[in-house]
C-alpha cells in the first residue's frame, strides 16, 4: 500500500540518485527531472483530454437518451483519436486577409497558458512540479491571460463574428476575474496562505466546502465563466455567432483551442477540488488517485450543467457578475473575517 | 426562490442520464417498419399491362416505360420499365391507381448510391416472357396444368380463356350456353348436365375455348342425349 | 467621445440558426440592434408555378412541402380548397380523421418550435427531449401513409387509406401522456430561471403592429388578439368540438411560447373529442382521376395552420390544371414582422425572435 502511494515520489528519487551514481551533478539532476516531469504533464494532459472529451460526449449522450460515441473501440473510447487524426490531416487554412503573425501565435499562446496552470497544481501527496509560495495567485493571474489569447484569435481573425466573440470574451473574462478571486479569499483567509501545499494541509480534518459553502458555489459559478463553458459560453455561442472568436480557425489550429478549453477544464477542476474537496486527501486510496476521482466529480458536474441550462445572455451575465457574484463574495470576505475573529476569540 | 427552477432542470437531466437509452443502433439494429411503409417502389413486371396510368398519374415524371403490340394478339405488351427513384416523392398515387395491381413500395430504406447513374432503375422484359418452345405441348383435358415459363404464348392464352369461361359457366351457366344451343329451354337442360357431371363441363369448356363449331355440335349433341334419356325416364314410369 | 461605427452581419443563410436558408441583414451597434432585414428566398422551389403544369390530384403531394414540420395541415388545406372548386362532398369518417391528423401536425410542429427555441438558446438537451416526443406523432404518420415527414396521406374527397388497427391506441396513449410532456418541458426548460429572462419582455409586439402587419396564428394570440380561423370561420368539421383559444398578453417571446405550449394541450383535446366521436363508413368520395372544375372560377380556402393563417387561391380555366395557386404564407408574412420586434434588442434577441416567429423557409419561400 505505502508502495503505491509513494510510487511517483519513489519513481524521482530513485532517478536523481541514479542521475548522481552516473556522476551528473544534483542541480543538472534536478534540471533533468524537471524537464521529464514537464513531459508527464504534457502527457497527463493529452491523456486527460482524450478521456475528458470522450466523457463530454459520453454524458451529453446518456442525458439526452442516447448512448454516445460507440463506433471506435469499446464504448467508442478511441472516438477521440480518430478526430484529432482527422483534424491533424486536415488542410492548414489561414484566410488571406488574416494578421498571420497573431491568426497564428494565438492558439499556441492559448495552449501555453493552459499548460502552465499545471505547474503548481498539487497532484497527490508531495507530487507537486513547484511547490510556489504564492501558488494559488501564480493559477489566477495565468488564467486571465486567456483573455489575451482569444482576443488575438478573433481580432487576427478579421472577421465581424470573431471580433464579436472576442469582444464577449474581453468583457466576460474580466468581470468574472474579480468575483473568482475574492470567492477564493475566504479559504486564504482561513489558511493564512497562498501555497497550495498548504491549503491542502489545512484541510486534514473538515474540507473547505463545508466551511466556505458559498464561496464554492460562487467560485464554481465564476470559474464556468472563466472556462468559457455552457450556459455561459458566450465567445463561441454556436447558435448566435456561429463559432465567436474560433470562426475561422479550423484543422489543427482550431483543436488547439479546443485543446486549451478542455487544458482549462481539467485545471480549474483540479483546483476546485485542491481548494474546497481536500485535495489529494482520503483514506484508503493513495492520494493521486483521490485527487483524479475528485477532478473528474467536479468535471462531470460542469458538463451536467452545461448540458442541462440554455445560454444567458450577455447582459445579464454582466449583470450577474457586478450585482450578485461581486457583493455576495464581498459579504463572504466578511462573514469568514467576523468568523475567524470569532474562533480565535474562543480558542484563545 | 431563485434558482429552484435551475435545479429541477438539473434533476431532470440527471434522471435521464440513468435511464434506458432509446435510440436505434442503426445500422446493427433495423428499425420496425409499419406494414404500409413506403420504401424503395419496384414492378412486378409479369402482371403489368402496359396501360401507363402510372407514367400520367406521376406528378414528378419518374416513370416511363417502353412498349410494343404484341403482333399474335394485338395487345400491348411491356418491353421495359425505368423508375427514376432520385425524382420520386413516395406519394403512393402511382400504386392506388394501378389497374392491375403491380406497382408496390418495398420496406427497402437504404437508398443511397455512390453515382447518380445508379439511382435509376431500368427493368427490361425477361426473356422467357417472349420464348417460342419447338413443341406445343396444347393440353389435352382434365386438370389443367400449372403456367410455367416453357408454355407457349397460345398455349398460355388458351389456358386463360378457358379459366375465364369456367368461371363465366359456374356464375351463370344458362347465359354462356344458350349460345351454343338453340334455345334457352335447351341451355337449362345443358346446364343441369354440366353441373352433374365435372369432366363434361371441362370437355365442353376445352372446345369452346379451341373450336366454337365444334362445340356448338358436341353441345347439342350433349342436350339431345339428355333429352332422350329424360323421355325414356318419363315412358319407363308411365 | 469615442466614435463608433454600425456593423453589418449577415446572420446566415448558412448558419447554425437560420432555420433552413433565412438571411438577416443585421446592423448592429455594438450588441445593440439598429435594424435586422429579412431577405427570403434561398429556398424558393416556384411550388405556385409547379401547380400550374399539374393536375389538381398531381399538386397534392407538392403541399406537404410548404410547412413540412406540420405536415398534413397545408394538405389539408389544399385539398378542402379544391373540394370547394370541384363541390366535391367529403363522407364523414374522412372529414374525423383530418382532424385528427391535422391536430396531430399541429402538435408535432409545435413540439418542434419548443425544442428548436431551446437549442437556440443553447439548450441542446431540450431540442432532444422535445424531438423524442415528436417521434411519436413521426411514428403514428408512418403507421397511417408509410411516410414520416412528408405524409402524403390527404387525397382529393378524403383520405387515401384508412387508419391502420395500432392507429387508435397509439394516438390515445399519446394524448394521455401530453400532460406528462408538458411538464417536462416545464421543469427543464419554462420552469428555468435563464430560459425565462431570455425570453420574457423580448420581441415586444403590439396587437395593432400584429394586425397591422397581417401576423396570424401563435403570433397574433400571443398580443392578445383571440382570432383562430377554426372558431372564426370553422371549416371542415371544427365547429363540432370544444375547444379554447389561448390568448396572451404582452406580445413577447415568452407569451408566443406560452401559447403555443397552450395550444398543444387544446389540440389534445380535439383529438380525444374527434376519437370519440369518428364515424365508421366511407373514406374517400367518388372523384374521377381527372377532372375539370367549372371556367373561371375561382375560390380561396383558409385554415388555421401551424404557423397562421394559411390560404389557397386557386382559379380554374375549365382545365384539368389550375389555371393560377397562389399560397397564402403564414411563415412569409409572420416573418416580416422581424425588424419591427428586433429593433433596440441585443444580438442574441434576434436569434430568439427569429425562433419563436416560427418561420418555416419552405413556407416563406415556397
Amino acid at each position: 500500500m505505502q508502495k503505491i502511494e509513494t510510487l511517483f515520489v519513489d519513481l524521482s528519487d530513485w532517478f536523481i540518485a541514479w542521475l548522481q551514481s552516473l556522476g551528473v551533478p544534483l542541480a543538472w539532476a534536478d534540471a533533468i527531472l524537471l524537464l521529464i516531469q514537464f513531459l508527464c504533464i504534457v502527457g497527463i494532459i493529452l491523456a486527460n483530454i482524450t478521456i475528458l472529451i470522450w466523457l463530454e460526449r459520453k454524458v451529453s449522450g446518456f442525458i439526452q437518451q442516447r448512448p454516445g460515441p460507440n463506433r471506435l473501440g469499446p464504448h467508442g473510447v478511441f472516438q477521440t483519436v480518430a478526430d484529432a487524426l482527422k483534424l491533424l490531416t486536415k488542410e492548414d487554412i489561414i484566410p488571406s486577409k488574416t494578421d498571420r503573425l497573431i491568426f497564428i501565435t494565438a492558439p499556441i499562446l492559448f495552449m501555453t497558458i493552459s499548460v502552465m496552470l499545471y505547474i503548481v497544481l498539487p497532484m497527490g501527496k508531495d507530487m507537486q512540479v513547484v511547490d510556489l509560495n504564492v501558488g494559488l495567485f501564480f493559477f489566477i493571474s495565468l488564467g486571465s491571460l486567456t483573455t489575451i489569447a482569444l482576443l488575438m484569435g478573433g481580432w487576427g481573425s478579421n472577421n465581424k463574428w470573431s471580433l464579436l466573440g472576442a469582444m464577449r470574451s474581453v468583457a466576460q473574462m474580466i468581470s468574472y476575474e474579480i468575483p473568482l478571486a475574492l470567492s477564493l479569499m475566504g479559504v486564504v483567509m482561513i489558511t493564512g496562505s497562498l501555497r497550495l501545499s498548504d491549503i491542502v494541509a489545512a484541510q486534514d480534518n473538515v474540507w473547505f466546502i463545508l466551511l466556505q459553502p458559498i464561496a464554492f458555489i460562487t467560485y464554481f459559478i465564476a470559474a464556468t465563466a472563466e472556462l468559457n463553458r455552457g450556459p455561459f459560453d458566450m465567445p463561441e455561442a454556436e447558435q448566435e455567432l456561429t463559432a465567436g472568436a474560433y470562426t475561422e480557425y479550423s484543422g489543427m489550429r482550431y483543436a488547439l483551442f479546443f485543446l486549451a478549453e478542455y487544458t482549462n477544464l481539467v485545471a480549474v477542476s483540479a483546483l476546485l477540488s485542491t481548494l474546497f474537496l481536500g485535495g489529494w486527501q482520503g483514506p484508503w486510496l493513495p492520494s493521486w488517485l483521490w485527487i483524479i476521482i475528485k477532478t473528474y466529480l467536479v468535471m462531470f458536474l460542469f458538463m451536467w450543467v452545461k448540458w442541462t441550462f440554455p445560454r444567458i445572455r450577455m447582459d445579464h451575465l454582466m449583470a450577474f457578475s457586478w450585482k450578485v457574484l461581486i457583493p455576495v463574495t464581498l459579504v463572504n470576505i466578511v462573514a469568514t473575517g467576523f468568523g475567524l475573529y470569532i474562533f480565535k476569540g474562543i480558542g484563545g | 426562490m431563485y434558482g429552484t427552477g435551475l435545479l429541477k432542470g438539473m434533476a431532470i437531466t440527471l434522471k435521464y442520464f440513468f435511464s434506458k437509452k432509446i435510440t436505434i443502433q442503426y445500422p446493427e439494429e433495423m428499425p420496425k417498419l409499419p406494414e404500409r411503409f413506403r420504401g424503395r417502389l419496384y414492378i412486378e413486371f409479369e402482371k403489368c399491362i402496359a396501360c401507363g396510368i402510372c407514367t400520367k398519374t406521376c406528378p414528378n415524371d419518374v416513370l416511363s416505360l417502353e412498349d410494343a403490340r404484341d403482333e399474335n394478339t394485338k395487345k400491348k405488351k411491356l418491353i421495359s420499365y425505368t423508375i427514376d427513384h432520385q425524382y420520386c416523392m413516395f406519394c403512393n398515387l402511382c400504386v392506388e391507381n394501378c389497374p392491375s395491381n403491380c406497382l408496390h413500395f418495398s420496406h427497402d430504406f437504404e437508398m443511397s448510391r455512390y453515382n447518380r447513374a445508379d439511382i435509376k432503375e431500368v427493368y427490361h422484359r425477361p426473356p422467357e416472357m417472349d420464348q417460342v418452345p419447338a413443341q406445343v405441348s396444347a393440353p389435352d383435358s382434365g386438370e389443367a396444368p400449372e403456367p410455367s415459363s416453357d408454355l407457349t404464348e397460345d398455349a398460355l392464352k388458351k389456358q386463360k380463356k378457358m379459366e375465364a369461361l369456367m368461371t363465366a359457366l359456374d356464375k351463370n351457366p344458362v347465359k354462356v350456353l344458350s349460345r351454343y344451343v338453340d334455345s334457352e329451354d335447351d341451355a337449362q337442360i345443358l346446364a343441369e348436365i354440366i353441373q352433374a357431371d365435372r369432366s363434361k363441363a371441362e370437355k365442353l369448356v376445352e372446345l369452346m375455348a379451341d373450336d366454337q363449331e365444334k362445340a356448338r355440335k358436341v353441345a347439342v349433341a350433349f342436350v339431345n342425349k339428355e333429352k332422350k334419356q329424360r323421355q325414356r325416364q318419363t315412358e319407363g314410369g308411365e | 467621445m469615442l466614435q463608433t461605427e454600425q456593423l453589418t452581419i449577415n446572420i446566415g443563410p448558412q448558419h447554425p440558426s437560420a432555420h433552413g436558408g433565412l438571411h438577416v441583414e443585421a446592423v448592429l451597434d455594438g450588441e445593440v440592434v439598429v435594424d435586422a432585414i429579412p431577405h427570403v428566398g434561398y429556398v424558393h422551389r416556384s411550388v405556385e408555378k409547379i401547380a400550374e403544369s399539374r393536375t389538381y390530384a398531381q399538386f397534392v403531394p407538392y403541399t406537404a412541402r410548404l410547412d413540412y414540420l406540420g405536415t398534413h395541415l397545408p394538405v389539408i388545406g389544399y385539398v378542402q380548397a379544391v373540394e370547394k372548386l370541384a363541390g366535391i362532398e367529403v363522407p364523414e369518417r374522412a372529414e374525423y380523421i383530418r382532424v385528427i391528423m391535422g391536430e396531430l401536425s399541429r402538435i408535432a410542429s409545435h413540439q418542434l418550435f419548443i425544442g428548436s427555441l431551446a437549442i437556440d438558446l443553447g439548450a441542446t438537451t431540450g431540442l432532444l427531449y422535445c424531438m423524442r416526443d415528436r417521434e411519436r406523432i413521426m411514428d403514428m404518420f408512418e403507421m397511417t401513409s408509410g411516410q414520416r415527414l412528408l405524409a402524403a396521406y390527404m387525397r382529393i374527397g378524403g383520405i387515401a387509406e384508412d387508419l391502420p388497427p395500432e392507429f387508435l391506441p397509439a394516438v390515445r396513449s399519446f394524448v394521455r401522456d401530453i400532460p406528462k410532456m408538458i411538464k417536462e418541458y416545464q421543469g427543464l426548460l419554462y420552469g428555468n430561471e435563464i430560459f425565462q429572462a431570455r425570453l420574457k419582455g423580448i420581441g415586444k409586439l403590439s396587437a395593432q403592429d400584429a394586425i397591422a402587419y397581417g401576423v396570424t396564428g401563435p403570433n397574433l394570440r400571443a398580443c392578445g388578439v383571440s382570432y383562430d380561423i377554426r372558431k372564426a370561420e370553422p371549416y371542415g368539421i371544427y365547429d363540432r368540438f370544444d375547444f379554447e383559444i389561448p390568448v396572451g398578453s404582452n406580445g413577447d417571446a415568452w407569451d408566443r411560447l406560452m401559447v403555443r405550449n397552450e395550444e398543444i394541450i387544446q389540440s389534445g383535446r380535439i383529438i380525444e373529442q374527434a376519437l370519440d366521436q369518428l364515424p365508421e363508413g366511407e373514406i374517400r368520395a367518388k372523384v374521377p382521376r381527372v377532372f375539370k372544375p367549372e371556367k373561371g372560377k375561382s375560390v380561396y380556402h383558409r385554415i388555421e395552420g401551424a404557423k397562421g393563417e394559411l390560404g389557397y387561391y386557386i382559379v380554374s380555366d375549365g382545365g384539368e390544371k389550375p389555371y393560377r395557386l397562389h399560397v397564402r404564407a403564414p411563415s412569409f408574412v409572420n416573418l416580416m414582422a422581424l425588424p419591427l420586434v428586433s429593433r433596440g434588442g441585443l444580438v442574441q434577441d434576434i436569434i430568439v425572435n427569429i425562433a419563436t416567429l416560427d418561420p418555416v423557409l419552405g413556407e416563406a419561400d415556397r
